[in-house]
């Protein structure tokens, strides 16, 4: 009986057991996360979420599964911009043709994977950047510190409004002021959702404000290039005064940036070395900067276009060159050299037997080390600046300044050059022509066909393969397929969208 | 046939027994419930090893030592125990037929019950129903068992397991999975790890009253999957499985060598003709530009005539030509025959008051595809004792080492991937060589080994293929070159004490724990592929996950005249750790070795820690009235870690009643029925599996969170991950189920049929969000569907015999699945080829709508979407239609939810063999055939072209269904549309199993008491709709790149001393 009792009671004991646990067992937290909470307390932390905008620009990207090999960050959108347009064929359909780029499709397919990447890769960032805006001004730190982080994250915002803008909406306009066609959502505030869109005109307003806000902050320290400080924000303030054809703008800012000379014209030397180490390049203002171990084989900038990047796009599609454009470059330019129209084991070593050579294919871009696709990717340089400046001043009719503006960069690439005696639309022409020569590969044909309300002509590029773009070879200026499709997914879940474009 | 088999087994085991002290005589008679007199049942002393059986007049006498349990046992009967007492000597017994499955135990949520008692809906598999099955994953086993489980047809990849869902689809971004419980806790285990020959029964429960004790995580139902334990006397069991296994579905029918170059010339010619802007050529202008352009296009030309001259004019093949090679079987080196070996060895029995199970298990599957094995070693010891007459306490342990190479497919993320064997070899044009040849048709040959080349485009005077055929890459090499390994060692302990107190309470405190290591590594040779711009590469992934838990059952149990009343009291926790660290280091030093020492540069290096943790309470009362009525209720109250404070708290319950309606006075005259009871029940029961968007559990949804490791080259950085919501709670499931089992006929007939109607409400839904704001989607408590259903489960004897017997057992299942309620701000989402809406399925497809082919230049026609420009129109007999797919318009376009499905099992017993064989089918229901429309596309040179390209419309047929090939319009011509939806009915002929027991009397001589030998097979055909296609590949009707199921012929004895 006695152990009976013992039995009852130590079971009754046990029994009270079902009290249950401690008041925190059920607070978990992630360990590869960290709560925003704790993210604005102070600006060294509150740096951290400035710097994961400038890996998600660079990193293959995360909004899409689909393809995400090809679509490397913000990088990945100026690849197939310049694929849009004619100067950079390659020879079948492969790389970005068969996801619609280079085809046109893609960006007119309002389900397709290629506008809602472009789309929501800038709104992504736009998200973070309005977080940090938000909060930035209440986190502990010097204020000069709270005013860099500021100045990079509106200058970002700017960066990607520009683009949304360029690429969603009809082309601005300088001379049918306000520009009220359909733009995109503006949303400025971490705040705000489903916003419905918004006029060119306002877009662009947003723009100018986020930069001329970010110049006022004048924060030129950074730790290095891939940060954006007050000379993006002047360089971004030119291309977006070019954009609308607001020439003294353009003039301003750009000459700004040429005359306190931070970023010198690169030497020949390092002309020639790849176009990969920001660090080096004396003329880049703002790059992606990845370290050794945030390469990727085959979702990285450089193993879609370097020429030595060992990834099957570029093995058997080398990137080439419009032979009719390449055939303008006079043969003392150091450009001259970025292409090889003939190329042969000799003329053009490459990593293995595996790849393929082929006419006009480009060594412009190499990879920065062997063994990866690694490499910084130039957002902006100063030679851009001397293109800018040269062109608002032949648009405003200011013609010898305009020739000494080419001149200041024509003759850093070429010894032997002169200063063009060219007037007008051939001056103008020259200048483009250099343009495309200068900045090919990093994103600016499409928009700049769009901004000059020129069309896309491909039967004049001798080269062009018309099966690796599915024979899409012309598109009239003024074409309502210059305008990318709002993705459906937005049409469906904001409320307040507003129309499709045409 | 079993009698005798017993017979001889005891008789073995009298012939070594021993003489007991203090023994009486016992005798008596034994008779079956009909009252006759039942031959050879052995009559045991529990404990020990004496035992007798009853003679041909059901006879027996026996010494037995006082106080002594005997127990009376005999195949198709319920055992019958009765204790010796002092002053008797004479038990006449009657033993209860257990034909009637009704008064089966089985296994249910924290605890058994007889059949009888169950108001829900509960289906078992038996340990005798595995044993026919030869699977390497016990889940295998479950498509074709009940009805209510769909199955899909999973992957072939030795160790894998099929996706389950029980009764519909329950949930939209939670998992959709039912809960799995092993040996009485949650399982986070692989259920590959599991040893099915340890496995005693399956118990599935379906309907809310069942599964409600499992509270928060039942709503997608469970499966209890219960190992062996020791039964009577000592015994032995060897068994060795030698199976072979082959692809079990054929690949697509594909255009061939002979027949490349004139469909590749259809694709050309026609795009010269119709260009998407801009004027075509003349057809005679188009076919001499597509001769002359289709060699730089195609780049190979493995026939003996010029490259310009492998195809005319008219597109057909040039007589003269001839292959200089015949190597284009990609799959005949890719592929070999599987060998599946297992071997099993297991000691049990029990005692006066321990039982014992222990087991040793060894297995190695080798796939069919090089590179894919899988190899296992299971051990386990569940061994129970009574210690005090109130006190109980049981050990179960098990462990399992498994190491398994994994062929990438689309279970491995791998779908569109170079290395995915399926992927490139269905993928690549029937005129590419696997080996290197020159242009002359010499072979290649490596100059240091002598053996011919493969060819990736590396040998000398090598060109690289077109980029549809996979340029400088080579699954079957890279195969060869890239180990990729996956270990697992699965340690897991339960223990239980029970403890009896005041008479009818007993208290169970039991403590569960389940430790996993596992490791996966991959490497990239420095050759080809993926590693080749790396200098080669190698991975690791290594995890833990630790999952405990901890019970204590108080339960009670009383009867008092015909009030029979049970009750469980009980408290839980249980707590999930899974910590994960992967690293990846480049640049090989010495080719063979794989651990990170042989490589140069760090690379990536991650890891994290999860947590889950649960927190419940729960109670269950049963009670019945003479067993005749019964009535049932239970509640569960759960708090789960991945809530808010808040809302972590949420109460989950069922109630449940029966009627045994036969045995009511009124049905005693009705003598063809044996049993017939009715039940019905209702329940809330839960689901807090939150998914994130790659299909991984999210705990944290509630929290508003950074990504860390967004480091921007030496700057840390971070990156928002997902929009928190604090409100977030579980989704609820409400099951009402009615049903009747009945069995007619002295157990001739017996039988089930069920209606349910599962609803569940407040779906956690990743709503998507604006794609301009910040966040991608939010996690609400938004969504509400049903699935109302039917289940039919029909065993009979068709035959019953002496000698022969047939069996036959059939179900049926057949549910409709209907969204009700969609978030406000989202009312429609569409996703892929689904569209979801309320008053649509889940499942339904979205999709433009093909209408055909215009007869004049081959396009592809569409229905126009409303609004459609004129200008965009093109008007064909008169009616409109679009040849542009983004006018096409979209529209609902049926579902991937069958009509109905179901399985037949078919037992015949004839003397000593036994056959017996599983059909399982399914009726309606579309597949999204991507494949074939892989197959199809012409979007790039190189590709390989599903058989129906010949058929294609050309300018000499132009009456085709098929639109043209144009290798400049594909996107127009092959878009996604209703084009590719294809019926996804099947019949698939899952197994057959063909045994013989050996005759006793040959057995005896050797001291062996059972031997059987059989033969089965596994997934032996399936007739679809399309050859290649497998309509059951995934629940949502899509299919990929996937790793096709395996057809497995297997030998095995078994052996018993």
């Amino acid at each position: 009986m006695k152990m009976k009792k013992t039995l009852i009671l130590s079971t009754l004991a046990s029994v009270l057991l079902f009290s249950g646990c401690k008041k925190d067992y059920l607070e978990t937290a992630p360990t590869d996360k960290v709560g925003q909470e704790n993210i604005f307390t102070s600006t060294a932390n509150a740096n951290t979420a400035i710097n994961g905008v400038y890996r998600f620009m660079f990193e293959r990207t995360t909004v899409t599964t689909s393809n995400a090999q090809n679509k490397p960050g913000v990088g990945g959108i100026l690849l197939a911009l310049d694929f849009m347009g004619e100067d950079l064929g390659i020879s079948a359909a492969n790389w970005f043709t068969s996801t619609g780029e280079g085809n046109w499709i893609g960006h007119r397919t309002d389900n397709g994977v290629y506008t809602y990447y472009v789309y929501r890769t800038f709104y992504k960032i736009i998200g973070n950047l309005n977080f940090i805006i938000d909060n930035i001004d209440n986190v502990t730190g010097t204020p000069a510190e709270i005013a860099r982080i500021k100045s990079e994250a509106l200058t970002t915002r700017a960066y990607c409004y520009s683009y949304l803008v360029q690429l969603y909406g009809k082309r601005y306009d300088a001379s049918a002021k306000p520009n009220s066609q359909l733009g995109v959502p503006l949303l400025l505030s971490s705040n705000e959702s489903a916003k419905p869109r918004e006029s060119v005109e306002v877009i662009y307003q947003a723009i100018i404000k986020d930069l001329e806000d970010a110049i006022a902050l004048n924060t030129a320290t950074r730790s290095n290039k891939s940060q954006a400080n007050v000379d993006v924000a002047l360089g971004l303030r030119a291309r977006v005064a070019l954009t609308m054809q607001d020439y003294p703008n353009a003039i301003l800012y750009a000459k700004k940036v040429i005359d306190e000379n931070k970023y010198p014209l690169m030497n020949q030397e390092v002309y020639v070395k790849g176009f990969n180490d920001a660090s080096a390049m004396s003329e880049v203002m703002w790059a992606a900067m990845p370290s050794a171990d945030q390469g990727d084989a085959f979702g990285s900038w450089f193993a879609q276009i370097a020429y030595n990047a060992n990834t099957s796009y570029m093995r058997a599609n080398p990137k080439r060159i419009n032979s009719v454009l390449y055939d303008q470059i006079s043969a003392t330019d150091v450009r001259k050299k970025m292409w090889e129209p003939k190329p042969t084991a000799a003329n053009f070593p490459l990593p293995t037997t595996a790849f393929a050579r082929q006419d006009y294919m480009s060594r412009k871009f190499s990879i920065k080390a062997d063994g990866g696709t690694l490499g910084d990717v130039t957002y902006i340089r100063s030679s851009e600046m001397h293109l800018i400046l040269a062109e608002a001043y032949a648009k405003s009719n200011q013609t010898s300044l305009a020739q000494q503006a080419l001149f200041k960069l024509v003759q850093s690439r070429d010894a032997s050059a002169t200063v063009t005696t060219k007037t007008g639309a051939d001056l103008i022409n020259e200048i483009l022509t250099n343009r495309r020569v200068e900045l090919w590969g990093e994103g600016f044909r499409f928009v700049d066909l769009k901004r000059l309300n020129q069309s896309l002509n491909r039967t004049a590029v001798p080269n062009y393969v018309s099966a690796s773009v599915g024979n899409l070879m012309d598109v009239p200026a003024g074409d309502p397929r210059w305008e990318f499709l709002i993705p459906r997914s937005e049409m469906e879940s904001n409320p307040n969208i507003g129309s499709q474009n045409p | 046939m079993k009698q005798t088999l017993l017979s001889f087994f005891v008789g073995s085991m009298i012939l070594t027994s021993v003489a007991f002290a203090q023994e009486k005589k016992v005798s008596g008679r034994v008779t079956g419930a009909d009252g006759k007199p039942l031959v050879g049942v052995t009559i045991a002393v529990q404990g020990s090893n004496q035992a007798t059986q009853t003679d041909a007049n059901g006879n027996y006498s026996f010494s037995v030592p006082t106080g002594k349990v005997i127990v009376f046992r005999s195949v198709g009967f319920s055992d019958k125990t009765l204790i010796v007492k002092e002053g008797q000597s004479s038990f006449n017994v009657t033993l209860d037929n257990s034909d009637n499955a009704l008064d089966e135990v089985v296994v249910v949520a924290y605890g058994t019950a007889k059949k009888t008692e169950i108001t829900g809906s509960v289906a078992t598999i038996g340990s005798k129903d595995l044993e026919k099955r030869t699977v390497t994953n016990i889940t295998n086993a479950l498509a074709g068992s009940a009805p209510g489980i769909s199955v899909n047809a999973g992957n072939g990849q030795p160790g894998t397991g099929p996706a389950i869902r029980l009764r519909g689809f329950g949930s939209m971004s939670a998992s959709s999975a039912p809960l799995y419980v092993v040996d009485g806790s949650v399982f986070d285990g692989n259920i590959g790890d599991i040893n099915s020959s340890d496995v005693e029964s399956i118990s599935i429960l379906k309907d809310a009253t069942s599964a409600a004790l499992y509270g928060s995580r039942a709503g997608n139902g469970v499966i209890i999957i219960t190992t062996k334990k020791g039964k009577g006397a000592p015994k032995l069991n060897a068994g060795f499985t030698q199976g072979i296994s082959n692809r079990g579905i054929p690949e697509y029918d594909r255009v061939g060598t002979m027949d490349y170059y004139p469909t590749v010339f259809q694709a050309l010619k026609n795009s010269y003709m119709f260009p998407t802007t801009g004027k075509g050529l003349l057809e005679s202008d188009a076919a001499l530009k597509a001769k002359n352009t289709i060699f730089s296009t195609l780049m190979y030309n493995p026939f003996n005539v010029d490259n310009n001259e492998v195809v005319g004019l008219d597109g057909k093949m040039n007589p003269d030509a001839s292959l200089k090679y015949d190597d284009f079987d990609w799959y005949d080196k890719m592929l070999r025959t599987g060998k599946r070996s297992d071997a099993n060895l297991s000691v049990s029995g029990s005692a006066e008051k321990t039982d014992y199970y222990v087991s040793l298990g060894y297995l190695k599957d080798e796939g069919y595809v090089i590179g894919s094995d899988f190899e296992r070693f299971n051990g386990r010891v569940n061994l129970n004792t009574t210690v005090k007459s109130w006190l109980k306490t049981g050990v179960n342990l098990s462990a399992s080492s498994s190491t398994g190479s994994v062929a990438s497919d689309a279970s491995t993320n791998s779908a569109n991937s170079f290395i995915n064997p399926f992927n490139f070899i269905r993928g690549i044009g029937s005129i590419y060589p696997v080996h290197a040849w020159d242009a002359t048709g010499k072979a290649v040959l490596d100059p240091i080994t002598g053996i011919q080349m493969y060819d990736y485009g590396m040998h000398a005077g090598s060109v690289n293929r077109p980029s549809g055929a996979s340029p400088g890459r080579h699954v079957i090499y890279e195969t060869m070159l890239n180990p990729r390994v996956n270990k697992r060692n699965l340690i897991g302990g339960r223990a239980f004490a029970e403890i009896k107190f005041l008479k009818d309470f007993t208290f169970t405190p039991t403590f569960s724990i389940d430790i996993r290591n596992g490791s996966n590594s991959i490497y990239y040779n420095n050759l080809i592929g993926d590693g080749a711009t790396l200098n080669g590469s190698g991975y690791e992934q290594n995890s833990t996950t630790k999952s405990y838990t901890f019970n204590q059952i108080l339960s009670y149990r009383k009867s008092i005249n015909q009030h029979n009343i049970s009750a469980i009291l009980g408290h839980e926790n249980y707590d999930y750790n899974y910590h994960v660290s992967s690293a990846e280091k480049r640049g090989v030093v010495s080719t063979g070795i794989y651990e990170f020492n042989n490589f140069v540069t760090p690379f990536s290096i991650a890891g994290y820690t999860n947590e889950n943790k649960i927190e419940s309470y729960f109670s269950k009362v049963s009670y019945n009235f003479d067993e005749k009525y019964y009535l049932d209720g239970s509640i569960r109250r759960d708090g789960s870690s991945i809530f808010k404070k808040e809302n972590r708290w949420g109460t989950f319950f069922s109630l449940g009643g029966a009627w045994a309606l036969s045995k009511e006075n009124f049905m005693k005259d009705v003598s063809w029925v044996d049993d017939l009871r009715l039940k019905a029940s209702f329940g809330q029961v839960g689901n807090n599996n939150i998914l994130d968007e790659n299909g991984d559990p999210n705990y944290y949804a509630y929290q508003a969170l950074y990504q860390l490791g967004s480091n921007n080259g030496a700057f840390p950085g971070v990156i928002i991950y997902s929009a928190p919501n604090p409100d977030i709670t579980w989704e609820t499931s409400n099951t009402f189920n009615i049903g009747t089992n009945f069995s007619f006929f002295k157990g001739r007939l017996t039988g089930e049929l069920e209606f349910y109607k599962r609803g569940s409400d407040k779906l956690l839904m990743s709503v998507p969000l604006p794609v301009s704001d910040a966040f991608e989607s939010q996690i609400r408590n938004v969504g509400a569907m049903y699935n109302t259903g039917v289940e039919l489960t029909l065993a009979g004897d068709i035959i019953r015999k002496e000698d022969f017997s047939w069996n036959l057992s059939a179900n049926f299942t057949a549910f409709k699945n209907r969204i009700t309620k969609m978030p406000d701000e989202n009312k429609v989402v569409t996703t892929g080829t689904k569209r979801r809406e309320v008053g649509k399925d889940y499942y339904s497809f979205w999709l433009r709508q093909y209408a055909g082919v215009d007869a004049s230049d081959g396009a592809a026609l569409y229905i126009p979407a409303e609004g459609t420009a004129a200008a965009n129109i093109r008007t064909v007999n008169g009616k409109d239609y679009v040849v542009n797919q983004n006018f096409a318009k979209f529209d609902y376009s049926g579902s991937a939810i069958p009509d109905f499905m179901g399985a037949f099992t078919n037992t015949f017993n004839y003397k000593d063999f036994s056959l017996s064989f599983l059909i399982t089918y399914q009726l309606g229901g579309k597949v999204y055939d991507s494949n074939y429309a892989g197959l199809m596309g012409t979007s790039s040179f190189g590709k390989a072209y599903h058989a129906d390209a010949l058929n294609a419309w050309t300018t000499e047929n132009t009456t085709s269904n098929i639109p043209r090939l144009d290798a400049s319009n594909s996107a127009n011509i092959n878009a996604a549309s209703t084009r590719w939806l294809i019926d996804a009915s099947y019949i698939s002929f899952r197994n057959v199993n063909f045994s013989y027991s050996l005759p006793k009397n040959l057995l005896s001589k050797i001291d062996v008491s059972s031997a059987r030998v059989f033969f089965a097979g596994e997934n032996l055909g399936l007739i679809s709709k399309r050859t290649g296609m497998n309509p059951s590949e995934a629940f949502d009707g899509t299919n990929s790149s996937t790793y096709l199921p395996n057809r497995m012929f297997s030998l095995g004895i078994n052996l018993s001393l």
